[in-house]
C-alpha cells in the first residue's frame, strides 16, 4: 500500500545523503585529486539510491524477473560503472562515448528481455512484435537515446550543468507519478530516489561552485548520463509493462529539451541563476500539464472504484 | 549359434518400442480441454473482510487419464494471465500490471504434472505450478473423472480447490496489504474426446 509519508522520508533522505557525499568527498579531495570530481558526484548519486531504496523497503529478486529489476540491478549498475570509470582510468573521451553507445544500443532490449514484445511468432501471442518492428524499436530507442545524452553532455559543458541535472530530476520524478496514477505503484515508486539524489547532488554542486569553471561542469557528465539512462528506463518500464500512454512517455522524455532554449541569441547573456530558473521553469510548465492530464485520465478510470476509500490508500485498494 | 547382426537388433527394438506404444494408447485416453463447460476462478480477501471472486476467460489444456496405470495420466493447463476479469475493466487493468500479474512479462499460469495416483473418487497430482515467473511443486486433488457419452462425444469432468500464497510467487509485498496474500484458485472443467 503506497504510504506518502514513507516516500516523503525516501525523497528527503536521498537527498540528504547526495548532498552529504558531494560535500564530505568534496572537503577531502586535494586539489590534485580534481580529475576524480566526477567519480565523486556518481558515487554520491549511487549512495543516495540505496539510501532511498532501502528506506523503501525495495526488495529485488535475483536473476531479476520483471524489467524494473533488470533496469535497477543490471542496467543502472551498469551505468555507474561505466561513468565511474572516466574519473578512475581516465579513458578517452572517444572510448567512454563508444561504450555509452553500446549501452544505449543495449538498454530497450535489456528491458523488454523474456517479454511478450520480444516472444517469437510460435508464442502467438497479441502484442509480440515482428522482426521488423524489434529492429525499428531498438534502432529508434538507440538513436533517441544516445541523441538526447550527447546533446545534454554537450550542453552541459558551453553553459550552466546543475539546472539540467535539476531538469531530470523534475522529469524522473513526473514520470514516477504518471507511472503511479496508472497503477503501477513499485514502477512509480522506483522514481522516487532518483529524483531525490540528483536533485540533492545538484544542490550541492551549487553551494560548493569551484572557482574553476570547468572543474564544475565535468564532474556533472557522469550524472548527466545516470539522469538520461533512468528517466528512458522508467519511462520504458511505465509504458510497456506499466499502463502509461505513449504520448505522456515521450513527452515526459523530451520535457528536459526545454534547457535549450537559453541558447537562443537573447537569453544567451543571462547570469546563472537567471538561467536556472528559466531552465526550471521551461522544463516544468510541460511536465505540470503531462501531471494534470495523468491526474484526469486516474480520476477517470479509478475514480469511481475508489469512492470510499481514502486519498491515501487510493491507487493500491480496489 | 550365430551372432544378431545389426539389421535384426534393429527390427526387434522397433517391435519392441511399437508394442510398448500401443499398450500406451489403448490404457490412456486423451482429453482437450472444453472451454465452454469449464471454469478457472479464484477469489482473495479483500482488507480481511470480505472475498473479491475472479475469473481466467482463456484457460486451454490437455489431459491423459490412463484407468488401468493412472500413474500414467498426465495433466495440463495453461491459462492466459491477461484474461483476468473481476467484472471490472479499471480493476482488470490494475490486475494485469507488474503489481499483481505482470501480463506483458509473465503472459500465462501453467500447471504440468509430474505424478499422478488415484484416489477413492478422483485423483492426486503432484505437479510444476509456474506464475509470476516463479515455478513451484504443489500438490492438488483432482475429484471426479467419471466419463459420459453425450451425443458420440466422450466428456469427463474434474473439479479442484488450492490455495496460495501470492507472496511464494514473487508478487510484489507491498501490493499485498488490502488485498491478502492467500488466494483461492477453484477449477472446474471438462474435457472431451470423441
Amino acid at each position: 500500500m503506497p504510504d506518502p509519508i514513507e516516500f516523503v522520508i525516501a525523497s528527503v533522505v536521498s537527498t540528504f545523503t547526495s548532498f552529504v557525499c558531494v560535500l564530505i568527498l568534496r572537503y577531502f579531495l586535494p586539489k590534485w585529486a580534481h580529475r576524480f570530481s566526477a567519480t565523486t558526484c556518481v558515487g554520491a548519486v549511487t549512495a543516495g539510491l540505496i539510501a532511498g531504496y532501502y528506506l523503501l523497503n525495495f526488495s529485488l529478486p535475483w536473476p531479476p524477473g520483471d524489467s524494473l529489476g533488470r533496469f535497477l540491478l543490471i542496467l543502472l549498475p551498469a551505468v555507474v560503472a561505466l561513468e565511474l570509470s572516466p574519473g578512475l582510468f581516465g579513458r578517452s573521451e572517444k572510448f567512454i562515448w563508444s561504450l555509452r553507445f553500446l549501452l544505449c544500443a543495449s538498454a530497450a532490449r535489456i528491458l523488454l528481455h523474456g517479454s511478450v514484445y520480444l516472444s517469437d511468432e510460435a508464442s502467438n501471442h497479441a502484442d509480440a512484435w515482428s522482426v521488423l518492428q524489434q529492429a525499428g524499436f531498438m534502432i529508434g530507442s538507440t538513436a533517441l537515446l544516445f541523441a538526447v545524452w550527447f546533446s545534454f553532455v554537450r550542453l552541459s559543458k558551453k553553459s550552466e550543468p546543475c539546472s539540467i541535472v535539476f531538469s531530470f530530476a523534475m522529469a524522473i520524478q513526473c514520470a514516477g507519478l504518471a507511472t503511479m496514477l496508472a497503477g503501477y505503484i513499485k514502477g512509480g515508486t522506483a522514481a522516487i530516489p532518483f529524483a531525490g539524489t540528483l536533485a540533492g547532488t545538484a544542490i550541492a554542486v551549487i553551494m560548493k561552485k569551484s572557482r574553476r569553471l570547468e572543474f564544475d561542469r565535468e564532474k556533472l557528465d557522469g550524472v548527466i548520463g545516470l539522469g538520461v539512462i533512468s528517466l528512458f528506463s522508467l519511462l520504458t518500464v511505465g509504458r510497456f509493462f506499466g499502463n502509461i500512454s505513449s504520448w505522456c512517455a515521450i513527452f515526459i522524455f523530451l520535457a528536459p529539451l526545454g534547457c535549450f532554449v537559453t541558447n537562443l541569441s537573447f537569453v544567451k547573456n543571462l547570469h546563472s541563476w537567471q538561467i536556472i530558473v528559466l531552465r526550471l521553469i521551461l522544463v516544468s510548465m510541460p511536465l505540470a500539464a503531462i501531471q494534470y492530464l495523468a491526474k484526469q485520465e486516474f480520476d477517470q478510470k479509478m475514480g469511481p472504484l475508489l469512492m470510499t476509500v481514502s486519498r491515501a490508500d487510493a491507487i493500491s485498494v480496489f | 549359434m550365430r551372432p544378431m547382426n545389426s539389421l535384426g537388433l534393429l527390427t526387434l527394438m522397433a517391435t519392441f518400442a511399437m508394442a510398448s506404444a500401443s499398450s500406451i494408447a489403448i490404457g490412456a485416453d486423451d482429453y482437450t480441454y472444453d472451454l465452454v463447460h469449464s471454469s478457472v476462478s479464484f477469489k482473495a480477501r479483500h482488507l480481511d473482510i470480505s472475498w473479491i471472486h475472479g475469473r481466467f476467460n482463456e484457460v486451454d489444456g490437455k489431459f491423459s487419464i490412463d484407468r488401468q496405470d493412472p500413474s500414467k495420466s498426465t495433466f495440463e493447463l495453461t491459462i492466459k494471465a491477461e484474461s483476468v476479469d473481476t467484472a471490472n475493466p479499471a480493476r482488470d487493468e490494475h490486475l494485469r500490471q507488474p503489481d499483481y500479474f505482470d501480463t506483458k512479462q509473465f503472459p500465462t499460469i501453467e500447471f504440468k504434472s509430474t505424478a499422478v495416483k488415484a484416489i477413492e473418487g478422483g485423483y492426486e497430482v503432484v505437479g510444476d505450478f509456474k506464475m509470476h515467473g516463479t515455478t513451484k511443486s504443489i500438490t492438488i486433488v483432482l475429484m471426479g473423472g467419471r466419463e459420459i457419452d453425450t451425443k458420440g462425444v466422450k466428456r469427463i469432468g474434474l473439479s479442484t480447490e488450492l490455495k496460495l500464497k501470492r507472496s511464494d510467487y514473487g508478487f510484489d509485498p507491498k501490493a499485498i496489504g488490502a488485498i491478502g496474500d492467500e488466494a483461492i484458485i477453484i477449477i472446474d472443467c471438462e474435457g472431451m474426446r470423441k
